[in-house]
């Protein structure tokens, strides 16, 4: 049987379904009898999805209207 | 988070090429986040304002070449890495394995058989969009993005918060598969304690 560490070790290939077959066997066994690896794979799944919507950083106002200038000047050029 | 989703992919690239100031406004806010990560990560603090800048006026320029063979947001964070790379790279960009796994005996998480020591609880704030409106939370994890390795951040950010494909992130940073998938899983998995410790504790 797996143990939990070396189960969640796994969490990232599982999610991202690059385990092989039986390695995904044996993974789906351990989480089916338990609970807290259970938990953290559902966690990492939410951590990914978190990260991939999140808005870490905002551009200045600044940035922002030296960039519309420049897209309006080279499109205007197309 | 976005107060309005942009438009279907093929109908945002059209537009974008036919000067829809406003548009590229949103595109602008959308992916800027991203693209700093990707900046941060790889050319450093001190330039990553100025690698974005850039991106954006190479994007800019070629947008009219973009056949939307990959995602828009794809095409503008491969620009940012390639951006970043050819300025400053960090003093030491090899890949360390032995680095990566000197938390494996000490990870205070599991007892010496590998069996969680306290359990692993439930989170209260679970859904992915109330992980997104904690305010505190998302500080907590933008602080703690920063303080990953080099080589886990870069790969976090060019993943996750980036969405590329892992072949393509291989060709970015140089580096084998397989070592690729053990760094961006040390680097989610410190993520999600992040995450686990902020909700049991409430500190960050
Ligand atoms: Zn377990």
């Amino acid at each position: 049987m797996l143990s939990c560490k070396h189960t969640i070790a796994q969490g990232t290939d599982y999610l991202d379904k690059e385990l092989s077959f039986w390695r995904k066997v044996e993974m789906k066994m351990h989480l089916m009898i338990c609970v807290n690896c259970r938990r953290y794979v559902k966690q990492l799944k939410q951590t990914v999805v978190m990260l991939s919507k999140g808005q870490f950083k905002q551009p200045s106002e600044q940035q922002v209207e030296q960039l519309k200038k420049e897209y309006q000047e080279v499109s205007s050029k197309q | 988070m976005t107060e309005k989703a942009l438009p279907p992919e093929d109908e945002l690239v059209e537009r974008l090429k036919n000067n829809d100031v406003v548009l590229f406004e949103r595109v602008v806010k959308e992916y800027h986040s991203a693209m700093f990560g990707v900046a941060y990560s790889i050319a450093g603090p001190a330039i990553a304002d100025e690698v974005v800048q850039e991106a954006w006026v190479s994007a800019i320029n070629a947008i009219h070449k973009f056949e939307g063979r990959s995602a828009l947001k794809s095409w503008l964070i491969r620009i940012t890495a390639n951006e970043a790379k050819t300025r400053l790279r960090k003093e030491s960009r090899s890949v360390s394995l032995e680095a990566v796994d000197e938390n494996w005996a000490t990870d205070t998480r599991f007892t010496e058989k590998g069996h969680w020591a306290g359990g692993n609880p439930e989170w209260d704030i679970s859904s992915p969009d109330d992980l997104l409106a904690a305010d505190e939370l998302q500080d907590c994890v933008k602080k703690h993005m920063v303080k990953l390795p080099d080589n886990q951040q870069q790969i976090i950010n060019l993943r996750d918060v980036g969405g590329l494909d892992m072949d393509t992130i291989c060709n970015i940073l140089e580096i084998t598969a397989s070592n690729a998938r053990v760094l961006l899983h040390r680097a989610r998995d410190k993520m999600q304690q992040v995450v686990a410790r902020f909700q049991r504790t409430g500190e960050c």
